[in-house]
C-alpha cells in the first residue's frame, strides 16, 4: 500500500505510466501541477473497503485541499504499444475528502468495463487490470489542448498542435473542432488555422465541470497566439531534454500566461488526434 | 478604434456617441484594419460632404465610427444656418440635373486622371526600392488613398439621387414593391456585368490568337498563365497588360486596405478571363420595350412624362455607383496594400514581424514610426490584431447602438426640391441598406427578391477572397455581402443570395446586370444554407429552398 508526491513516483509497476511521467517530469522541473501517486495496491484496497487505507487516503485527501484532478495510471498503460488513451476515466474538478474517494473508485471501475476489458486483451495486456491513480491540481485553463512532437499520422518531422477554450477535454474527447497549429521543431510557426470551438469545459463551483456554450466569434478565434507558440515550444524542447527526442504527446494548459504540462507519454503506433481533426 | 471585452471574453458594444448608430455591414463584411480605420472615416465624411452640399440637402454627412473595428455610423445634420443655401442649391441641382454634368466631369476629368494616377502609382515596384524610397512610397501611397477614398464619395449623390429619386416616385404612382420594377434598370450598368472594354479587347484578341487559347486552357499555375498572356507579341499581350493594369490591383471584396487584391488569387482573375473567352464578348441584354411600357402602363397618365424623364435619368446615371468605387479607392487600396505587403515582407525578414500583410494592422503613425524603427508596436501585437479582425464579421456586431432607429422627419415642411432630393436620398440609401423583413423558416430562407428568375444549383458559402478559389461554374453564391470589387468572379455564378443590403446594394444590381436570380438581405443565409448543399433561389420571391 503506497501513496507517494508525484514527483517521487518512479517505479511504473507500482503506480502506473502516467504517474511515473508525471514524476518524471516534475524532477525535471518541467511545469507539472503538483500532486499524488496511488498505488494500484493501494487503490484496491481502497475499493474493497480497508478501514486503514481509508484513513491514510483521508489524510492525503486533506492535504489537497482546493480542485483536484483524479486520473487512472493504469499498470501497462500509456506504453510505447499502447496508449490506452480515453479507456480510463478521468475525474476532474473533485472538492473534499468524500468525493475524492469516490471519484477513485469511479476511475477504478473504468478499467473494468468491457471495452476497457477487451482493449486490455487485443493490446495482450491482460484483463485484469490494475489501476493506479494520481489526485492532481487542478489548473484552471483558459486554454488547453495537445501536441505532438511529430506529425502523428504521417511522421513528419514537425510539431502540432491541437487547441481549444477552457480546459482539455473538449479537445481530447473530440467535443469540438479545435485550432490546428504547425510548427519546426525549432519553433517556427509554419500554419494556424482556427476551428469552431463553440463548447468550453469549465469547473463548477460545487465540483464538476459543464459544457459552457461559446458564442461567436469567440468559438472562431485562435485561441494561441505567437506567445503562446513560443512557451510551448520550449515546453516541448524541456521534454527532449528530459525524455530523449522519442517524440512526446502531450496534454498542457494555460491558466492566464502560465503553460502546464498535463500529461506526457511516448507518442504509440495508434494516432490520438481528437476525433474532429482535420489531418485524418 | 474602441474595443472592449467582456470578462467573459466576449466582446461589447456600445454607442460611440450619442443618437443612433447603424452598422454598415453592406460596405464592410469584416472589421477595418486599424490602417484603413484611420484614413476611410474623414476622407469619406469630406467627400460626402462635398456632395451633400453642392446638392443642397439638409445633412452634412455620415460620421462613421469604429466599434471594435466594424464600422457604425450616424447621420450629421446640416447647420441651421446653412439651411436657407442649402435649399437654394437643391433648386439649382434639381433644375440643371446636376448629376449629369458631375458624370460629364467623372467621364472626362475625374475618371481619367484618377486612372493616369493609379497606374504610375503602381508603376512603381516597390519591392525593388531602398528602404528610403520604399518609405516615400508608402506616403505617396498613403495620401493618394485618402484623396480616392474622398473622390469616391464626393459622387455618392449623383450616384443616387436619381436612381433614389426614380425609385420613390414609381412606387409612390404605381404602389408596386421596388422589386417588381428595379430590373427595368438593368443593362445600364456594364461594369457591374464585368463589362468593360479592356477586357473585351483581350477576349476578342484571344478569340483571334489559338495559341494564346491553348496558353488560355493549360495546366500551368494561373499567376504563370497571366504573365505569359502579357509576354505575347502583339494584340495578345498588350491586350492583356492593358485589362490586367487595371484589374490586377482591384481589392477583391471590401474596401479595406487589409483585404487580397486580385492579383493575389491569380486562379480567381484567370477562371474569369476563361469564363469570359468562353462566353465571347458580352452583349448587354436590352430590357425589352414591352416590359417598361408595361410598367409605364401602371403610372396614372398625369406622370407617364415625369416617369419618362425619371426612368432616363436613373439608366443614365446608373453605372456611376459601381465605376466611383471600382476607380477610385477599390484601386487605390490595392496599390497602396502591394507597397506595404513589400514592407511588411523586409520586417518580416528582419524577425520584426511574423507575416507581411501584419503591417496592415498599423494605423499610419505607427507605419510612420516603425519605418524610422519605433519597436513598437511589436510583431506579436501585430499578430493579435491580426487574429481578433479575423475572427469578427459585421453580422457579429449589433444592427445598431445607442437610439432606436426612428423614421425620418416628415418632408413637409422643404422646398419642392430639397424635400424631393432628401426622399431620393432617404429611398436610396434604405435600399442601399435596408435588409428584408421576411422571416426564414425550416427549408426556407427568405429575403428580398433583387433579381428575377429560377435557379436550382450547388450553394457555395464564400467568406471572403480566400475562398474565391472554391467557386465553380453554375454555383449559387451565397456570401455576407458583395461589393464592386467583387466582379471579377461573378460570371461564374448562376445566381446570388447575400445576407445583407438591399435593392440597391452592389449584390443586388450585378445580379440584375448578369441577369441571373438574386436574393439579398437574407440575415441568415449564410448560417442556414450548408455549403455544397443543393438550393433552388427564386429571385422573384425572394425565397431560397432547400432541396
Amino acid at each position: 500500500m503506497d501513496a507517494v508526491l508525484l514527483r517521487d513516483a518512479i517505479d511504473a509497476n507500482v503506480f502506473g505510466g502516467k504517474a511515473v511521467q508525471l514524476g518524471a517530469a516534475l524532477r525535471a522541473g518541467l511545469p507539472v501541477p503538483d500532486g499524488i501517486a496511488l498505488s494500484a495496491c493501494f487503490v484496491n484496497a481502497l475499493v474493497s473497503g480497508n478501514n486503514a487505507a481509508r484513513c491514510a487516503f483521508k489524510d492525503i485527501a486533506e492535504q489537497m485541499d482546493g480542485a483536484l484532478a483524479v486520473r487512472s495510471s493504469a499498470i501497462g498503460e500509456d506504453s510505447k504499444d499502447a496508449s490506452f488513451a480515453g479507456q480510463h476515466a478521468t475525474k476532474l474538478n473533485v472538492h473534499g475528502i468524500e468525493p475524492a474517494l469516490f471519484a477513485v473508485i469511479e476511475v477504478w471501475k473504468s478499467g473494468r468495463t468491457e471495452t476497457a476489458v477487451a482493449y486490455r486483451e487485443r493490446m495482450g495486456a491482460g484483463s485484469e487490470p490494475q489501476v493506479a491513480v494520481v489526485l492532481q491540481r487542478l489548473v484552471q485553463a483558459d486554454i488547453a489542448g495537445v501536441l505532438f512532437s511529430c506529425h502523428p499520422v504521417t511522421g513528419a518531422d514537425e510539431i502540432i498542435i491541437e487547441a481549444g477554450w477552457g480546459l482539455g477535454e473538449s479537445v481530447v474527447q473530440g467535443m469540438i473542432i479545435p485550432d490546428s497549429y504547425r510548427m519546426t521543431r525549432t519553433g517556427v510557426v509554419l500554419e494556424r488555422v482556427a476551428g469552431s470551438k463553440d463548447i468550453a469545459i469549465r469547473k463548477l463551483p460545487n465540483g464538476g465541470t459543464w459544457q459552457e456554450p461559446v458564442a461567436l466569434p469567440l468559438a472562431r478565434r485562435l485561441c494561441l497566439g505567437y506567445p503562446q507558440l513560443r512557451s510551448l515550444h520550449e515546453l516541448v524542447t524541456h521534454c527532449d531534454k528530459t525524455f530523449g527526442v522519442e517524440p512526446h504527446d502531450l496534454e498542457w494548459a494555460f491558466q492566464g500566461s502560465q503553460v502546464f504540462l498535463l500529461q506526457r507519454r511516448p507518442i504509440t503506433r495508434i494516432g490520438r488526434l481528437s476525433k474532429n481533426c482535420a489531418l485524418r | 478604434m474602441s474595443s472592449a471585452t467582456a470578462s467573459d471574453g466576449q466582446l461589447t458594444f456600445e454607442a460611440p456617441g450619442p443618437g443612433t448608430w447603424l452598422l454598415d455591414s453592406v460596405h464592410m463584411p469584416r472589421p477595418f484594419t486599424r490602417f484603413q480605420a484611420a484614413i476611410h472615416p474623414p476622407a469619406l465624411y469630406a467627400g460626402f460632404n462635398e456632395g451633400l452640399k453642392r446638392y443642397g440637402l439638409i445633412l452634412d454627412g455620415l460620421d462613421y465610427k469604429m466599434v471594435n473595428g466594424l464600422a457604425y455610423f450616424a447621420l450629421v445634420p446640416a447647420p441651421d444656418s446653412d439651411v436657407p443655401g442649402r435649399f437654394a442649391a437643391a433648386e439649382k441641382a434639381v433644375a440643371e440635373k446636376l448629376w449629369r454634368s458631375d458624370l460629364q466631369r467623372w467621364d472626362a476629368e475625374v475618371k481619367p486622371a484618377a486612372i493616369r494616377q493609379h497606374l504610375a502609382l503602381q508603376s512603381v515596384e516597390p519591392a525593388t526600392l531602398s528602404d528610403e524610397d520604399l518609405a516615400r512610397h508608402i506616403e505617396r501611397c498613403i495620401e493618394h488613398l485618402t484623396r480616392m477614398v474622398k473622390q469616391h464619395h464626393a459622387f455618392n449623390m449623383a450616384a443616387m439621387l436619381p436612381v433614389g429619386d426614380f425609385i420613390a416616385s414609381v412606387s409612390q404612382w404605381t404602389g408596386l414593391p421596388p422589386s417588381a420594377f428595379m430590373p427595368v434598370l438593368r443593362g445600364f450598368s456594364p461594369e457591374s456585368a464585368g463589362h468593360m472594354k479592356e477586357l473585351d479587347g483581350l477576349v476578342a484578341a484571344i478569340h483571334a490568337n489559338p495559341k494564346s487559347q491553348a496558353l488560355l486552357s493549360s495546366d500551368a499555375p494561373a499567376r504563370q498563365i497571366l504573365a505569359s498572356l502579357r509576354g505575347e507579341p502583339g494584340e495578345v499581350g498588350s491586350a492583356a497588360s492593358a485589362y490586367l493594369d487595371i484589374v490586377s490591383y482591384r481589392l477583391l471584396d471590401s474596401l479595406d486596405t487589409g483585404d487580397a487584391t486580385a492579383i493575389e488569387m491569380p486562379e480567381v482573375l484567370l477562371n474569369g478571363l476563361r469564363v469570359a473567352v468562353e462566353k465571347g464578348t458580352m452583349v448587354l441584354e436590352n430590357v425589352p420595350a414591352s416590359e417598361v411600357a408595361t410598367l409605364r402602363a401602371r403610372v396614372p397618365a398625369e406622370h407617364q412624362p415625369a416617369f419618362d424623364e425619371l426612368l432616363a435619368e436613373a439608366c443614365h446615371m446608373s453605372r456611376l455607383r459601381d465605376e466611383r468605387g471600382l476607380y477610385s479607392d477599390v484601386w487605390a487600396a490595392g496599390i497602396a496594400r502591394h507597397a506595404l505587403l513589400a514592407y511588411g515582407a523586409r520586417l518580416v525578414a528582419i524577425g520584426r514581424l511574423h507575416e507581411p500583410a501584419h503591417v496592415i494592422e498599423c494605423d499610419p503613425t505607427e507605419i510612420r514610426a516603425l519605418l524610422s524603427g519605433a519597436a513598437n508596436p511589436d510583431a506579436d501585437e501585430l499578430a493579435e490584431r491580426a487574429d481578433e479582425r479575423a475572427s469578427l464579421r459585421a453580422s457579429d456586431g449589433p444592427p445598431f447602438l445607442g437610439d432606436p432607429p426612428h423614421p425620418p422627419p416628415p418632408l413637409d415642411g422643404l422646398p419642392p426640391a430639397a424635400a424631393r432630393l432628401m426622399r431620393a436620398l432617404g429611398t436610396a440609401v434604405d435600399a442601399l441598406f435596408a435588409p428584408s423583413h421576411a422571416v426564414s423558416d425550416a427549408g426556407t430562407v427568405r429575403g428580398t427578391g433583387a433579381s428575377p428568375g429560377l435557379y436550382t444549383g450547388t450553394a457555395r458559402l464564400v467568406s471572403g477572397p480566400a475562398e474565391f478559389g472554391r467557386l465553380q461554374r453554375g454555383d449559387v453564391l451565397v456570401t455576407s455581402t458583395t461589393t464592386e470589387a467583387f466582379n471579377i468572379v461573378l460570371p461564374m455564378i448562376s445566381a446570388l443570395v447575400t445576407d445583407t443590403g438591399g435593392l440597391l446594394s452592389h449584390a443586388a444590381i450585378v445580379s440584375r446586370e448578369f441577369g441571373i436570380p438574386g436574393v439579398v438581405g437574407c440575415k441568415d443565409a449564410t448560417t442556414r444554407i450548408a455549403d455544397g448543399s443543393r438550393v433552388t433561389v427564386n429571385g422573384t420571391t425572394g425565397e431560397i429552398k432547400l432541396v
